[in-house]
C-alpha cells in the first residue's frame, strides 16, 4: 500500500479541484462529529434520577405541576372547542403545516447557497453566507413552532412576518451585488407563501408587500437573464405544489383524525364514564373472568326519563347536569368494579358480574342518589326506567343481555325478547 | 377435561360472548404523511450539518497550502511523509468543535433525561382508583408469560432453564399462538398453565392482548408480569434482581433484559454480537438507561399495562383495551414509547442478561433489521415529537446523519485511491484512524479475542455498518413511497364470518 499504482482510473487533478476539496472538508467536520461524540461517551453520566426526587427539586424551585395537564405534552390534537369547526380546521392545517413550509424554505434556501458556494459563478460568497445564515434559521424557526403548542394566529403572523423579512433581504442582496439571482429566490417565497396562507387576511397584506418589495427590487437591478432564475422558479414550482399537497394530505389526516378519535373514545367527555365502544372493548375481560369463576355476567340499563323536555324547559347545560348527576348516582350506587358506561344520550349501561339484581330495588336507591346530588334543585323530579338481565357468558351474548335489560326498563318484557337466551 | 385450574379456559371458539366494535386499521390512516415528515426532518438535518460544513470549510480553504512530503524510511518500507498538520486556527476551531460536540451530545441526553421522567407518573393510575397513592415498597409476584409459535422444541429448554433462576417465578403461562405442534401438550405436560389464542390474527402482539385480557384484571399492585420469547435463556439471577429492583423502588415500572448473542453463526454471528456487546455496554455507560425493554424479556409492573391499556386511542395511539398495538411492526419499541408516553420509568440492570437468536443469512437479517427499522420510525411517527419520544427522534436523526457522513467518508477514500499518484502518509490523519480502531476495538473487549479481531480489521465491520444503513434507507424510501408490502400480516378477520 505505501506506493499504490494511482492516477490511472481519475486524473489527479480531481484531487485538487474544488468540489473535492468541499467533500473532504465535509468528511472532515463529519471526523469531528464523530471523535466529539467519541469522548461524549467517555464522561460517565450520572444515575437515573428517580421521579420522586425530580418532583422534590420542581416543588423546591416554586414550579407548580398541574396534574390536570398532564398529558399536555402528548399530541392530543382537536381538543380546543371553538364554536366554528370550520375555523377550528383551517388553525389546525396553519399549526400543521407552516412549521413544515418553513423547513421546506429552509432547507432550498440552504442547497441553492451551496450550490452558489460550490460553483461561485459570481463573486458573491458573502450574500450566500447570508442566504445560509437565513435558511438555518428557518429550520430553527419550523422546529420550535412544529414541537410547541403555539396559536394558531402567532403561527401564521410568524409565517407572514418571516416571508415578509426573507423578501426584504433577499431583495436588498440583489441591489447590493446587482445580481437578479436573489430576486428569483423571492419566487420560492411567495410561491411558498401562497397555498400555505391563501385563506387568511395578514397573508394578503403580506403577499402585497412582498409583492411591492420584489417590483421595486427588480427595477433598480439590471441584470442579464441567468439559467439559474429558471432552475429558481421550476423550484419554486415544485415547492408550491408540494405545500399543496402537504395541506390536503394534512386536511385529510385532521377530518381522519377527528373519525377515528370519535370512533375510539373510551371515555365519555360529559360524564367521564364509559363510552359504548369502550365498554365493549372491555366486555371481553369480563366475559372471560366470568367464564373463569363460574359466574354469570348481569346487565344493567338505566334511562333517564324525559330528558328532552329538561333540555327544552331548562336548557341543555341543565339537562348536562342531570346526566352528570346521574351518571354519578350510578357509580356511587353499583359494585366496586362494576364496568358504567354512557351508552347513548341518556341511556346508561352497567356490566359486571354476579346474578341478576333486582331492577325497581335498584331503581329506587339510584333516584334518591340522583335527589341527594341536589342536580335538580327541585324543578325537575329524575326518574329513570331501569331493567336487568343476566346470563352464562359461555351460552349468552352481550346483545341479547341488552336487550334483555332494555325491553324489562321499557316495561314490556314480551316473549319476542326474553326467548333471545338460548341463541348463540 | 378436568373441572378445576385449566379446564376454566377452555371454550367453544365458535361463540363468541361479545363483538367488540371494529376499528380503524392503522394501515389505513394518514401516519404515512408523517412518515414522510420523518424523512424531511432527517434529510433537513443533514443538509444543514453539511452546508455548516461547507460554510467552515470555505472559510479556511484558502489558508490551506501543501507543503512537499518527505521521503521517509520504515523498515524494508519506503514512505512518502507528509509533516502537513491542519492550519493552526482550523485545529483549534475543530477542537473546539469536538468539544461543543460532546457537550451538546450530553447536554441533549441530559434534557432529554430529564424531559422523560414525569412527575405526573401516577395520573392515570389514580383515575382508575382514586383512593389508591403511591405504592408500597413491598414483594412482588412474578407471572412469566411466554408467547410461543409452534415451538416444541425449544419450549422444553426455556421452561427448564426457568428452574434455574435464583429466584422462582410464581406463575408460568404459556401462551400458544396458532400452534399446529404439541406446544401446549409439552406446556402441561411440564406442569405449567397454557393459554390458547383465539382467531388470533395478530401475531405475538395478538395472542398477548388475549392472555393479558384474562390475566391482568386479577392482578394487584404487587403483580409483576415478565413477558420473555420462548427461544431466549436469561441469566440465572434475572428474576432476582428484577424483581428485587422493582419490589424496592414502587415507581420502577419496567426491568428489561440486555441482550446479547448466542454463540455460533461464525462471521454474520459475530458482527451481530459485536453490536449487542457495544449495545450494552451503551446500556452499561448509561447506568441502565435502555433505548427499548427488549421484547425477549422484559418485567413489567402489571397496572403499568393496565394503564397503557386504558390509555390506548385516548393519549397514545392504538386500541383501547389492548397492551400491545397490533398495528404496530415491533410490539418492543412501541410498548416501551406508551410506557414512556405515560411517564413510566425503566431500566435495565446488567445483571438481567438475556441471550438472544442470531439471524443466521444475510437475507433473515435483512428481514429482521428491516423490520426493526421500519417498526422504529413508523411507531415514531405515531407518536410525534414529544418529550417522551425526543430522544427516540434524536437517534433516528443520527443514524441518518451516520449514514451520509460513514458513506462520504467512503467516496473520499475511494476517490483519493483511484486518483492518487503516490501514496502520502500524513500521520495527523493516521492518528485520527488509529482512534477510530481503537474505540471500535475497545468497545467489544467483552466480547473475546474474536470480537475484538474483527475490530481491529476495521472494514469488515465498516461494510457491515453500510450493510445496515441500507436497511435504514431502504425504509425511509419504503416510508416516503408509502410501500406497504412488509405487513406480514392478514388486515382483518372479515373472511372468517361468512354469512
Amino acid at each position: 500500500m505505501t506506493r499504490a499504482a494511482g492516477g490511472i482510473v481519475l486524473p489527479e487533478s480531481v484531487l485538487t479541484s474544488q468540489w473535492f476539496i468541499l467533500l473532504a472538508t465535509v468528511v472532515a467536520f463529519n471526523t469531528v462529529v464523530y471523535l466529539g461524540l467519541t469522548l461524549a461517551k467517555l464522561i460517565p453520566l450520572p444515575k437515573q434520577f428517580h421521579p420522586s426526587r425530580v418532583r422534590r427539586w420542581l416543588k423546591a424551585g416554586g414550579i407548580e405541576i398541574d396534574e390536570d395537564s398532564a398529558m399536555d405534552d402528548i399530541p392530543v390534537r382537536m381538543l380546543a372547542e371553538s364554536a366554528d369547526p370550520y375555523e377550528n380546521l383551517r388553525r389546525g392545517v396553519a399549526k400543521r403545516d407552516i412549521p413544515q413550509a418553513f423547513a421546506l424554505v429552509g432547507g432550498l434556501i440552504i442547497l441553492l447557497s451551496m450550490a452558489a458556494f460550490i460553483t461561485q459563478v459570481d463573486n458573491r460568497a458573502y450574500g450566500a453566507l447570508v442566504e445560509l445564515v437565513v435558511g438555518l434559521i428557518f429550520l430553527l424557526i419550523s422546529q420550535i413552532l412544529g414541537r410547541r403548542d403555539f396559536r394558531a394566529r402567532v403561527v401564521m403572523w410568524t409565517w407572514a412576518l418571516s416571508c415578509v423579512v426573507l423578501v426584504a433581504v433577499l431583495s436588498l442582496e440583489a441591489v447590493r451585488s446587482q445580481t437578479q439571482t436573489p430576486v428569483a429566490y423571492t419566487l420560492i417565497v411567495l410561491t411558498a407563501f401562497a397555498p400555505v396562507t391563501l385563506a387568511w387576511r395578514p397573508s394578503i397584506i403580506a403577499a402585497e408587500i412582498m409583492f411591492g418589495i420584489v417590483i421595486i427590487a427588480s427595477l433598480r437591478v439590471q441584470g442579464n437573464e441567468d439559467a439559474r432564475l429558471i432552475v429558481t422558479a421550476f423550484a419554486a414550482i415544485i415547492v408550491s405544489f408540494t405545500l399543496l399537497r402537504l395541506r390536503l394530505v394534512s386536511l385529510d389526516a385532521l377530518s381522519d383524525e377527528r373519525a377515528k378519535s370519535e370512533a375510539l373514545a373510551s371515555t365519555d367527555v360529559l360524564t367521564g364514564l364509559l363510552t359504548q365502544n369502550g365498554l365493549l372493548s372491555l366486555m371481553p375481560g369480563i366475559a372471560g373472568i366470568a367464564e373463569r369463576v363460574n359466574d354469570p355476567v348481569c346487565v344493567m340499563y338505566f334511562d333517564v326519563n324525559e330528558l328532552k323536555r329538561a333540555n327544552d324547559e331548562y336548557g341543555v347545560k341543565y339537562g348536562d347536569d342531570v346526566l352528570r348527576g346521574v351518571a354519578k348516582s350510578i357509580q356511587e350506587q353499583v359494585r366496586v368494579g362494576d364496568l358504567v358506561a354512557r351508552w347513548a344520550g341518556d341511556e346508561f349501561l352497567v356490566a359486571g358480574l354476579g346474578a341478576r339484581p333486582d331492577a325497581d330495588a335498584l331503581a329506587a336507591r339510584i333516584q334518591e342518589a340522583v335527589r341527594r346530588t341536589g342536580v335538580n334543585l327541585g324543578r325537575w323530579p329524575t326518574t329513570l326506567k331501569v331493567g336487568t338481565a343476566a346470563g352464562d357468558p359461555r351460552k349468552t351474548t352481550f346483545e341479547a343481555l341488552l336487550a334483555e335489560a332494555q325491553a324489562q326498563a321499557i316495561g314490556r318484557a314480551g316473549s319476542e325478547f326474553s326467548s333471545i337466551e338460548g341463541h348463540s | 377435561m378436568g373441572e378445576e385450574g385449566d379446564a376454566g379456559f377452555q371454550r367453544d371458539p365458535s361463540h363468541q360472548f361479545v363483538q367488540v366494535p371494529p376499528i380503524p386499521h392503522r394501515a389505513e390512516d394518514p401516519t404515512v404523511a408523517s412518515g414522510r415528515l420523518v424523512v424531511a426532518l432527517v434529510v433537513a438535518v443533514v443538509v444543514s450539518i453539511a452546508a455548516f460544513a461547507a460554510a467552515v470549510g470555505e472559510f479556511f480553504a484558502n489558508q490551506y497550502e501543501l507543503a512537499a512530503p518527505t521521503e521517509a524510511t520504515l523498515g524494508p518500507f519506503d514512505l512518502l511523509v507528509s509533516r502537513n498538520l491542519p492550519p493552526t486556527e482550523l485545529f483549534i476551531v475543530a477542537l473546539l468543535a469536538l468539544v461543543g460536540v460532546a457537550a451538546s451530545a450530553i447536554a441533549f441526553e441530559a434534557i432529554a433525561a430529564m424531559m422523560s421522567i414525569s412527575p405526573r407518573r401516577n395520573l392515570l393510575s389514580r383515575y382508575r382508583n382514586p383512593d389508591a397513592g403511591m405504592p408500597e415498597p413491598g414483594e412482588v409476584r412474578i407471572t412469566i408469560l411466554v408467547p410461543a409459535h409452534n415451538e416444541e422444541f425449544s419450549l422444553p429448554v426455556t421452561l427448564a432453564a426457568l428452574k434455574q433462576q435464583t429466584r422462582a417465578p410464581d406463575r408460568v403461562i404459556v401462551v400458544a399462538d396458532n400452534c399446529t405442534d404439541r406446544t401446549v401438550q409439552i406446556a402441561e405436560e411440564m406442569g405449567y398453565e397454557a393459554i390458547e389464542s383465539v382467531d388470533n390474527v395478530h401475531k405475538k402482539g395478538g395472542a398477548l392482548n388475549q392472555a393479558l385480557a384474562l390475566v391482568l384484571p386479577d392482578c394487584d399492585a404487587s403483580d409483576v408480569i415478565m413477558i420473555m420469547d420462548a427461544d431466549t435463556s436469561l441469566s440465572p439471577r434475572f428474576l432476582e434482581v428484577g424483581g428485587q429492583r422493582l419490589a424496592d423502588d414502587p415507581e420502577l415500572t419496567a426491568v428489561g433484559g440486555v441482550f446479547y448473542g448466542e454463540d455460533g453463526q461464525g462471521l454474520i454471528g459475530q458482527f451481530q454480537r459485536n453490536e449487542y456487546t457495544r449495545y450494552s455496554l451503551q446500556i452499561r455507560s448509561r447506568h441502565g438507561r435502555v433505548f427499548v425493554l427488549t421484547g425477549t424479556a422484559t418485567m413489567f409492573r402489571a397496572d403499568a399495562l393496565l394503564d397503557v391499556a386504558a390509555a390506548r386511542g385516548v393519549f397514545i395511539p392504538g386500541d383501547t383495551g389492548n397492551v400491545y398495538d397490533t398495528a404496530a411492526l415491533t410490539e418492543d419499541n412501541e410498548l416501551t414509547l406508551a410506557l414512556k408516553s405515560l411517564g413510566a420509568t425503566m431500566v435495565s440492570p446488567i445483571e438481567c442478561m438475556v441471550t438472544t437468536e442470531i439471524m443466521p443469512t444475510w437475507r433473515d437479517l435483512w428481514t429482521q433489521r428491516k423490520r426493526w427499522q421500519r417498526g422504529a420510525l413508523e411507531n415514531l411517527s405515531a407518536y410525534g415529537i414529544t418529550r417522551a419520544t425526543i430522544r427516540y427522534w434524536g437517534q433516528q436523526v443520527g443514524i441518518g446523519y451516520g449514514t451520509v457522513a460513514l458513506n462520504l467518508a467512503i467516496l473520499l477514500m475511494l476517490i483519493t485511491v483511484l486518483a492518487v499518484d503516490q501514496w502520502i502518509w500524513f500521520p495527523f490523519w493516521v492518528i485520527v484512524g488509529l482512534i477510530f480502531v481503537a474505540e471500535r476495538v475497545i468497545t467489544v473487549w467483552r466480547g473475546g479475542w474474536k470480537a475484538r479481531l474483527l475490530a481491529a480489521a476495521l472494514f469488515p465491520e465498516l461494510a457491515y455498518d453500510v450493510f445496515l444503513q441500507v436497511v435504514f434507507v431502504k425504509c425511509l424510501f419504503d416510508i416516503a413511497l408509502a410501500k406497504r408490502t412488509t405487513w406480514g400480516h392478514v388486515q382483518h378477520l372479515e373472511s372468517g364470518g361468512s354469512p
